[in-house]
């Protein structure tokens, strides 16, 4: 590995240390990009489908496991939870 | 880093003076409160030790020269050199007496870095207040408070731009 490439990774990582210990990161990187697609893919009534956003942008390239994953740890976080109107699939998007 | 060091100086340049100037008018225009390239020269120090004078030095006498120039902001011409070697003078002892540091803050890179550049800024406001007021002792320490208060400043928020910059790009990034 290059040098440079070394340190630029070293920089990311002390910048993560940052991010973390000041306390601005609570969602990994799936998860942000799986609860961003939900809020941006909501309806009027807050609401979202699981397909809808699996189709979205930022989520298209996330494995099936990875994106289910991060849906149910958004789920436990308060972030998204089941809209009602179906038995599964169907969530109500949460504001942080 | 000498193309980062010339972003920072001229957003600083660009945007926080003229901030400055419009805030705090009665301030001098000669020291920046925001001084974003002290963050770019600890960083420099971090990952380059003394390499990074070289590194650092065109682009330093290249922005001295245009402050200086076309600017018309009195800065004293062995202020870049100074500041230089100020910086990684001031990572180096945060270097040296890291043990200390390692049982408050763990072994955290970032917070080392910023005990640096609170070392590097002192450094850095005692020379350059030296040459500046030419040992005059009235406004010796209201020069290093200055100094410190910009470099200090300035560095904290480059750090947060770049990881705010970071926060962006893995937004994007799936």
């Amino acid at each position: 590995m290059s040098t440079a490439l070394e340190r630029l990774i070293s920089l990311k990582i002390l910048l993560e240390d940052m991010e973390l210990d000041l306390g601005l990161t609570s969602l990994s990187s799936s998860e942000k990009s799986v609860y961003l697609a939900a809020q941006s893919l909501k309806s009027d009534e807050g609401i979202v489908e699981t397909k809808q956003i699996m189709a979205h942008l930022f989520t298209k390239n996330i494995s099936r496991p990875t994106f289910f994953r991060a849906l149910s740890k958004i789920e436990a976080k308060g972030l998204i939870r089941n809209s009602g109107l179906k038995v599964m699939g169907s969530f109500e998007v949460m504001d942080v | 880093m000498s193309s980062a060091y010339i972003v920072c100086y001229t957003l600083v340049g660009g945007l926080v003076l003229p901030l400055q100037s419009v805030l705090f008018p009665e301030f001098t225009k000669s020291i920046s409160l925001l001084f974003l390239p002290h963050g770019v020269r600890i960083l420099s120090a971090h990952y380059f030790g003394w390499k990074s004078i070289p590194l650092l030095l065109p682009a330093s006498y290249f922005m001295w020269y245009l402050s200086v120039y076309a600017t018309g902001i009195p800065i004293h011409p062995t202020q870049p050199l100074i500041s230089l070697l100020a910086c990684i003078l001031g990572y180096k002892i945060a270097l040296s007496i890291y043990f200390i540091f390692e049982r408050f803050c763990g072994k955290q890179k970032w917070k080392i870095l910023i005990f640096g550049g609170v070392f590097g800024s002192f450094l850095n406001g005692f020379g350059n207040s030296f040459f500046y007021c030419e040992g005059c002792a009235l406004t010796f320490s209201h020069y290093i408070e200055t100094y410190m208060l910009g470099d200090i400043l300035g560095q904290l928020a480059l750090m947060l731009l770049l990881m705010y910059l970071l926060k962006w790009i893995r937004l994007f990034k799936v």
